[in-house]
């Protein structure tokens, strides 16, 4: 445009400047959007060249004539938006199946493979691959990936060879179970074989963006045990495989396809992707519970990889999205309680009966972090009501998507003012005014302290936790972490000594801010909140810091929690192996600190063990 | 010296709901309204059914009076586990605002079924200076099943209240449920200044359960007086047994009736009875005047109608209002409270020895306080319709006995005392701004 409407001054100067602007106006046959910024397209070499793409790849031509190039390129790229001034280009551009049809289509199976990928690979570096920063706070960003997947998802539902879907009786079968999301680049898949006659030569997944990875090598595979839903009398084997590719956005699309050393070709669609976390890690947990199962190299090379990558996935798109003040925070205040809420918001009202009568409780830092977002409006319009009524100053954190106890925990101490941490779960009540004061100033009079818990007991009085201690059955068990004297009465003597211990419970454990931020607070590796507090306090004990039972205060902790028994056992086993599996051999280095096996049918035995462990450690 | 400004909370209204609770707050504050020197309100909660209040505030005038209000509950979700509304803007916007504009000396609550127990605090904050004054009518503070301490698992009195014995009362709400509707509860009523109990017995359930006996005063409640006294025909046997309340199996309407039914089978004591050939035997009769049966459980109401079809001594009399009192009392003889609960201070008790008639009734809890054995009444082993058929059989025809116990002096329930008293512990409480 701006070429044609120069006035002419010098004739043969204008030609010269119109030809060397006419060399440079493109060939492009046809474009399509991949994104609102990116583009792909079909045009001459020296189109990709004026464009200064890197991003390209030579296609045969369908007339026969000279090879043509396909690039990718992006809005931000200046030689683009310069060639759009050009009006002609603007109307080549064409929706993404019609891009296809017309210039892909055609071509052979291998080079419509090697299209796809080099569109899949030329898209990812588009998108920075691996970005790392939380999703929530880009939303242009999820806005352009969403769309990049669906184009994506077009191209290759229009050039990938489609594959048998195994009818035959004789040929390989098989099912996918689940594809779970881990992280918009990390997924776990669990499905079932049957190869038929032959061995399998390839296990290749296929996402819906089209990326493809290749799992045979990688995946874990296990005789299965027959059961009545498997079809025909092949001999099954299931697979679990945690792997990365490509970023896929899309719920639903993969594929899966198998190749057996005979030759034969199956491919099978998965089920829709798994991404509510609570089912994701019930997907990847799920093969630790199926007996006959080899639990070591399953765990080691698929499931705790997974478990990390959700953890850490989930930790990065948490953040507190508000955090709301009731009634006046105190003035350079002593202590922060942080109490984490899960699923329910009930027991808020109970907890500030109890701290509305304790005039030291004014002067605390009370937080609650919502860890159900869900609840928020519902919370938020409670504790308004309910500051009205109890004048206790409080404030409302709420995190942007549910992370775990650990990371609850964790982002309530990012905000917290006090010198002095105490985690409180929301079960948890005292018994008498005046507690917390007692409490910090136990903390305050040690030399060198870790982590400080009280005496919890149950409602009918009998004690919850007087410390913990670590104990395994054999060496070949798992270390589990044991209260001293549960169930027994609060009055026994034996806990009515305040001692040194190997560690204490997080659901109510004080501990200093900045040693809490030291050591990077409690690990968001376990799953869904147990053994974070006691390897805290092992971390603790190896920094060299003493923790502490304290029993000159006593609060009642409830054991309230939702908490599904048979979900509860699926996470217990995984966590449960990986504190060991950090930890075995460093409690067995801590000897008499560490273990200390306890007769609790015999009381006075109690006090002489009690003593002569704190004797030897 | 301004006057003593007095504010009741009570759960109903008689002119809604016409029973002996709402009665009593009723005129108890007209009792202390047309005291010299005393400002008087009382707040009745009501629920549906009654003209809504002007919108934008829960309460409306009862009628022309202006020291009576309705307080409307409706739309408010009241928890009876915990005992309190869930939306706390009732008391933070509604309940404090109205306190804080009658600025009362003292807050004295009748009852807080309905608008909660946290009702306690907000007052407290609302008029921090007053003297808080709370009437313990039942057990509900201490037991969930309507007050009554009555065991589900074998329907006898319970002794101690725990998270573990209510759970096994109530097998769908959890231990800790319990441990915590204590705390809440006590926690509140932790600004209560005074406990009135209108029994020892139940003033002393209440201090074992945690309240601090210098807070706990026991006083009767204050009856108006009766028209006469009902006289009594000294030629008949006295043969006629009446029960006047609810007819729930709390109330031991069912006991009662297997007693009659024993006593029917077998026959009057005949030593007692001086049977002669011309003066004619004693036959012993029940008068149940009460109402309420359709409101109880379905398999109570069975078991009830049941026994009623095959008694030949009982009449279903129905309802009855105060004013049907006098003619009730002088057409019987005895009054039988079988309750299988404690009991407080039953006002039919009250009514009994008003109007001159011995009371039977229940050897426990607060029913032997107010009646006492061969003085003004007689005891029967509780829960035992066995024990109550030999009483009913050995006194029906007991002229002699009848008198005895019938000429016991009653106490003095008059309402004028015992306003006169309540007045007292405002003066001590309430603070006022000398003059």
């Amino acid at each position: 445009m701006k070429a044609l409407a120069a006035p002419a001054r010098n004739g043969h100067a204008v030609n010269a400047r119109v030809n060397r602007r006419a060399q440079r106006s493109f060939v492009v046959e046809q474009l399509t959007w991949l994104s609102s910024s990116d583009m792909l397209g079909l045009g001459s070499q020296a189109d990709a060249a004026a464009l200064e793409t890197a991003r390209s790849m030579v296609v045969p031509s369908r007339t026969g004539t000279a090879d043509r190039v396909l690039f990718v390129c992006s809005a931000q790229d200046k030689p683009l938006s310069r060639a759009f001034a050009q009006a002609d280009i603007a109307s080549r551009v064409r929706t993404v199946r019609d891009f296809a049809r017309e210039g892909l289509t055609w071509l052979d199976a291998s080079t419509r493979a090697d299209v796809l990928a080099f569109i899949v690979t030329s898209s990812t570096s588009l998108s920075g691959g691996g970005r790392r920063e939380p999703r929530n706070s880009s939303a242009p960003a999820v806005d352009r990936d969403l769309r990049l997947s669906t184009a994506l998802h077009e191209l290759r539902e229009a050039l990938r060879e489609r594959l048998p879907v195994g009818i035959t009786d004789d040929g390989p079968i098989a099912i996918i179970d689940a594809v779970a999301r881990l992280d918009e680049d990390a997924f776990y898949m669990r499905g079932r074989v049957a190869a038929g006659g032959s061995r399998l030569a390839r296990v290749t997944a296929v996402s819906p963006e089209g990326d493809r990875v290749e799992v045979l090598q990688r995946a874990h595979w296990h005789d299965l045990m027959k059961t009545g839903d498997q079809p025909r009398s092949h001999v099954w084997k299931g697979f679990s495989v945690f792997f990365t590719c490509a970023t896929s956005m899309r719920g639903a699309g993969w594929v899966v396809e198998l190749e057996t050393q005979a030759g034969e070709l199956l491919e099978v669609g998965a089920p829709p992707v798994t991404s509510h976390s609570a089912d994701v890690i019930r997907v990847v947990l799920e093969d630790l519970a199926v007996e006959g199962v080899p639990a070591t190299a399953l765990r080691t090379r698929q499931v705790v990889p997974a478990v990390r990558r959700l953890q850490r996935a989930r930790r990065r798109a948490a953040v507190l999205k508000t955090v709301k003040q009731f009634g006046r925070a105190p003035n350079a205040p002593t202590v922060s309680v942080i109490v984490p809420l899960y699923r329910r918001i009930d027991l808020v009202e109970h907890q500030m009966t109890q701290f509305a009568d304790d005039p030291t409780m004014r002067q605390v830092d009370l937080i609650y972090v919502l860890d159900s977002p869900e609840l928020e409006d519902d919370l938020l319009g409670a504790a308004r009501r309910l500051f009205e009524l109890y004048r206790q100053p409080f404030r409302v954190a709420v995190v942007s998507a549910n992370v775990g106890f650990a990371c609850a925990n964790n982002l309530g101490a990012s905000i917290a003012r006090g010198r002095l941490l105490l985690l409180l779960n929301s079960d948890v009540f005292p018994e008498a005014p005046g507690w917390l004061d007692t409490m910090s100033r136990f903390y305050d009079s040690l030399p060198n302290p870790g982590a400080v818990g009280p005496k919890l007991l149950y409602e009918d009085d009998t004690l919850q936790h007087a410390g913990m201690f670590f104990e395994r059955l054999s060496d070949n068990q798992a270390w589990s972490n044991e209260h001293y004297f549960k169930g027994m009465h609060r009055d026994l003597p034996a806990a009515a000594r305040s001692r040194p211990v190997p560690a204490v419970t997080g659901a109510c454990m004080m501990v200093a801010a900045g040693l809490y931020a030291k050591l990077g607070g409690l690990s968001g590796d376990y799953v869904q909140g147990d053994f974070e507090d006691s390897e805290f306090c092992l971390r603790l004990l190896e920094a060299g810091r003493q923790n502490w039972y304290f029993a000159n205060v006593a609060l009642y902790h409830l054991e309230a929690s939702s908490y599904d028994p048979e979900r509860r056992r699926l996470h217990d086993g995984f966590n449960r192996w990986l504190h060991t599996d950090r930890w075995a051999d460093r409690l067995s280095a801590l000897g008499g600190a560490a273990m200390l096996e306890v007769e609790v049918e015999k009381a006075p035995l109690l006090t002489a063990l009690v003593d002569g462990a704190l004797a030897r450690s | 010296m301004r006057p003593l400004r007095v504010l009741y909370f009570a759960h109903g209204h008689p002119s809604v709901r016409p029973g002996g609770a709402e009665a009593y707050a009723h005129e108890l504050y007209r009792a202390m309204r047309d005291q010299p020197g005393v400002e008087a309100a009382l707040v009745c909660r009501v629920g549906e059914g009654v003209h809504a209040p002007r919108s934008g505030t829960l309460f409306s005038l009862v009628g022309r009076d202006p020291g009576q209000y309705f307080l409307h509950t409706t739309g408010y979700h009241y928890d009876w586990v915990y005992g309190t509304v869930t939306d706390k803007e009732f008391l933070t916007r509604h309940v404090a605002g109205f306190v804080r504009g009658f600025d009362p000396d003292i807050v004295h609550f009748q009852h807080t079924q309905f608008m909660g127990y946290d009702m306690i605090r907000a007052v407290h904050q609302a008029v921090p200076h007053a003297g808080i004054v709370y009437t313990l009518q039942e057990y509900l503070p201490i037991c969930y099943r309507d007050g009554q301490m009555v065991r589900t698992v074998d329907e006898k009195p319970c002794m101690e209240a725990s998270p573990q014995r209510c759970h096994e009362c109530f097998p769908h709400i959890a231990p800790q449920t319990f441990f915590l509707r204590k705390r809440f509860i006590q926690s509140q009523m932790a600004f209560v200044d005074r406990f009135i109990a209108p029994s020892k017995f139940l003033g002393d359930r209440y201090i074992d359960w945690g309240l601090d006996r210098e807070k706990v005063i026991v006083e009767e409640y204050g009856r108006l007086p009766t028209k006469r006294r009902a006289g009594s025909d000294s030629h008949r046997h006295p043969d006629r047994f009446a029960f006047m309340g609810q007819l729930s199996r709390y109330k031991g309407v069912d006991l009662l009736v297997k007693a009659m039914s024993l006593v029917a089978q077998e026959g009057v004591d005949t030593a007692a009875a001086g049977g002669t050939r011309r003066a004619p035997r004693p036959r012993p009769h029940l008068y149940l005047h009460g109402a309420n049966l359709d409101v109880q459980r379905e398999d109570f109401q069975r078991e009830l109608k049941e026994l009623l079809a095959q008694a030949t001594n009982v009449t279903l009399a129905g309802k009855y209002a105060p004013d049907d009192l006098p003619q009730i009392m002088a057409d019987i003889d005895w009054v039988v409270v079988p309750s299988i609960w404690w009991e407080n201070s039953p006002l039919v008790i009250q009514e009994a020895f008003m109007y001159g008639r011995p009371v039977i009734c229940s050897d426990i809890g607060s029913m032997v306080e107010k009646v006492r054995d061969g003085v003004n009444g007689l005891h029967f082993r509780a829960g035992s319709a066995r024990s109550l058929a030999d009483v009913i059989g050995r006194v029906a025809g007991d002229r002699e006995l009848w008198e005895k116990l019938a000429s016991a002096p009653p106490p003095d329930y008059s309402m004028a005392g015992h306003a006169a008293r309540l007045r007292d512990l405002y003066e001590t409480l309430g603070s006022r701004l000398p003059a």
